[in-house]
């Protein structure tokens, strides 16, 4: 019943106009950069959080919230049309979505990507409103160890499942945990790092690094191996509804879809991807149709598409409740949080109550905004691919500049944006993931003071530690997340060595 | 790709040791906190540093290091350096300009550069679209309460 009356309040808030307009904005610019390539709603975000300073936190995470839902819709839409997915989650809808357009049914295959975005999206909000407040009163019960070692199962996760090897998670991981050492100790009050700059001394600004590796990094990466062909777009056809029989086909993908995004999502590094890749091979064993697999079957848009939303609703749950990032635009929903001065974790509930279930009954408003945005206005959207490309990343240049000269006018900022950006090119080009970096510098320091405040208080025994049972099975779960994989390859369960490693290991 | 990039391992250890570094000048424990500021420098330097040795090691066993996929990107093409030249020059150039001639200025030419990177040849009219486009983000911030500085630093505007 709680939940119930904190949900009304929360829409009572949503509902105020200019919260409708920001939840609008937020959509709107969501769905737009969902098409776009180079900008995700990360760098969008980033690129938004100096801009907002002067908006109320309210309305500023109702229009982040639009963005990040929004930049789901949007990705569909291309993968659909175009066979180009605008987001890593829509790639398993472009398979089928594709086809589907390709055989005159592109309009069908919109709507039931819309629809089940829509349904997933609800379905997994009415699961936040309900999850959120018990998970974040568990929290209350946390001590410093137990937020240490769940830091360490995000960190873990992160270093261990993104990208295509450990050791470049761990090197991402460690370079985001040193850059948020630099400045003065929140502890003892001492400088560290600061090279005797005095600009350092309040550390490396969040926006700085996150606009530069994500915007200035992209813009590098792409200009050094730009090959842009103009989009082929398959017409969309047949009306902009689905047929009776659609809908028969669609509904318990939707529901399946949902059911496997929302938990994965949720978990640290759970992801996008691989809700969407499970829900397409289970949609492809249990479907009646199994021919129209690879040719166009709408349960391959319809499942998919719904873990993807649902899984980004997921991210929202440890984010609000524990405060712990699980995705780099959760990472950069926590900056945001503590640009405002606020920790998301349970006392956000108690003390932000109007901010937390605003946004979370915004997100209810917000996903019909998307379905009446998506499903008419396709066509404006597929025009969004047609902007010149030099344009396009020039002005992403342009807009990188505004957020980092205008946090602080800081001349060390400059120098920091081209660093960190020549350093967000190599991570591409040599394959380095680049969201443990943001975890390691948004976490790390939390994770610092966690961390020396439980040795504090256990007189420096190191067993404190892993001297709860919470503390203990997060602990054991990421040294598992390390070891369990290399023995269960070392047992014969895993992948084979690639052969290009094994011959190329003899030195030249 | 056949190369093999010790330089990175090289830079990750290098990374490290100046953290190290920097930590060996601070208190690693007080009595107050257990642990002192300089604890946990080390314990990352001292990461960086084994990390770098370790993928110094892949390295040498013949480490595969492929392109991420991008949209607009194709990796089975060599990159082009002077595309790149010109795109760090776009990111570059506000260390140089932005505090003596200004923000709509130095957007400008980090525009233009940054278009030119990518293969767009139309000087004059990239130019117009830049100017213009700064200008109404110089403007349009400054009203949103985002300070980007005065229009021409240098001559007291």
């Amino acid at each position: 019943m709680n939940s119930f009356y904190s949900l009304a309040q929360g829409f009572a808030v949503a509902l105020e106009p200019h919260n409708l307009m920001w939840a609008f904005v937020g959509t709107f610019l969501g769905t737009a950069i969902g098409v776009l390539p180079g900008i995700g709603p990360a760098l969008t975000i980033a690129l938004l959080l100096p801009v907002t300073v002067n908006v109320d936190p309210t309305g500023a995470f109702i229009m982040f919230a639009g963005i990040f839902y929004g930049a789901m819709y949007g990705g569909s839409t291309t993968s659909i049309l175009l066979n180009t997915p605008g987001e890593s989650g829509s790639m398993m809808t472009a398979l089928e979505g594709n086809k589907m357009a390709r055989n005159g049914r592109g309009a069908a295959a919109l709507a039931t990507a819309a629809i089940g975005s829509f349904v997933a999206g609800t379905i997994a909000t009415i699961g936040i409103t309900f999850l959120a407040p018990p998970i974040a009163e568990l929290a209350f019960i946390f001590k410093p160890q137990d937020y240490f070692a769940l830091m360490v199962l995000a960190f873990m996760s992160v270093s261990v499942v993104m990208g295509s090897s450990k050791v470049r998670g761990f090197i991402a991981l460690f370079i985001g945990l040193a850059l948020g050492l630099i400045g003065i100790d929140g502890q003892t009050g001492v400088s560290r790092l600061a090279f005797g700059l005095p600009d350092l001394l309040d550390g490396v600004d969040m926006t700085v690094v996150l606009v530069s590796l994500f915007a200035v990094g992209e813009a590098l990466y792409v200009a050094s191996r730009f090959a842009f062909a103009p989009p082929h777009l398959n017409p969309i056809s047949g009306g902009l509804w689905m047929t009776r029989e659609d809908w028969k086909r669609s509904w318990k993908p939707w529901i399946r879809g949902t059911a496997l995004g929302f938990p994965i999502g949720a978990l640290p590094a759970g992801g996008a991807e691989i809700p969407t890749f499970l829900s397409y091979t289970i949609e492809r064993k249990l479907t009646r149709h199994p021919e129209d697999f690879g040719n166009g079957a709408i349960e391959g848009v319809a499942g998919p598409e719904a873990a993807n939303n649902a899984a980004a609703a997921g991210v929202l749950v440890p984010l609000l409740t524990l405060g712990l990032p699980t995705s780099a635009t959760a990472a950069i929903l926590l900056a945001a949080f503590q640009n405002y001065g606020l920790q998301p974790g349970p006392l956000l509930f108690i003390n932000s109550g109007d901010l937390v279930w605003g946004l979370i009954a915004s997100l209810y408003v917000g996903n019909i905004m998307l379905l009446i945005l998506n499903l008419p206005l396709v066509g404006l959207w597929v025009r969004l691919l047609l902007i010149p490309r030099p344009y396009l990343y020039a002005g992403i240049l342009i807009f990188s500049l505004v957020g980092i000269w205008g946090v602080s006018n800081s001349w060390l900022d400059l120098v920091l944006m081209f660093s960190i950006g020549c350093l967000g090119y190599v991570m591409r080009v040599y394959d380095f993931p680049i969201a443990p970096v943001l975890i390691g510098l948004i976490l790390g320091p939390m994770a610092e003071t966690q961390f020396r405040r439980a040795l504090a208080i256990g007189q420096g025994d190191p067993l404190t530690l892993v001297s709860t049972p919470m503390s203990g099975v997060l602990i054991a779960v990421s040294l598992g997340l390390l070891v369990v994989p290399y023995l269960l390859r070392k047992a014969g369960f895993g992948k084979e060595p690639q052969p290009e490693i094994q011959a190329a290991s003899e030195p030249r | 790709m056949a190369e093999r990039p010790y330089w990175i391992a090289a830079g990750v250890i290098a990374f490290g040791l100046v953290w190290l570094y920097q930590a060996s000048l601070l208190p690693q424990f007080a009595q107050y906190a257990e642990l002192g500021p300089g604890f946990t420098v080390t314990l990352v330097g001292g990461a960086l540093v084994v990390f770098g040795a370790i993928l110094a090691f892949q390295i040498y066993r013949g480490e595969n290091f492929d392109p991420q996929d991008a949209e607009d990107v194709a990796n089975d093409v060599p990159p082009s350096r002077s595309a790149l030249a010109l795109a760090a020059a776009g990111a570059g150039i506000p260390i140089l300009t932005m505090t003596t001639l200004g923000f709509v200025i130095t957007a400008t030419a980090s525009f233009v550069l940054t278009a030119r990177a990518f293969q767009s040849h139309r000087y004059v009219f990239n130019t117009v679209v830049g100017a213009v486009f700064s200008l109404v983000c110089w403007y349009g911030f400054r009203l949103l309460g985002v300070p980007l500085g005065g229009l021409l630093p240098i001559a007291g505007l």
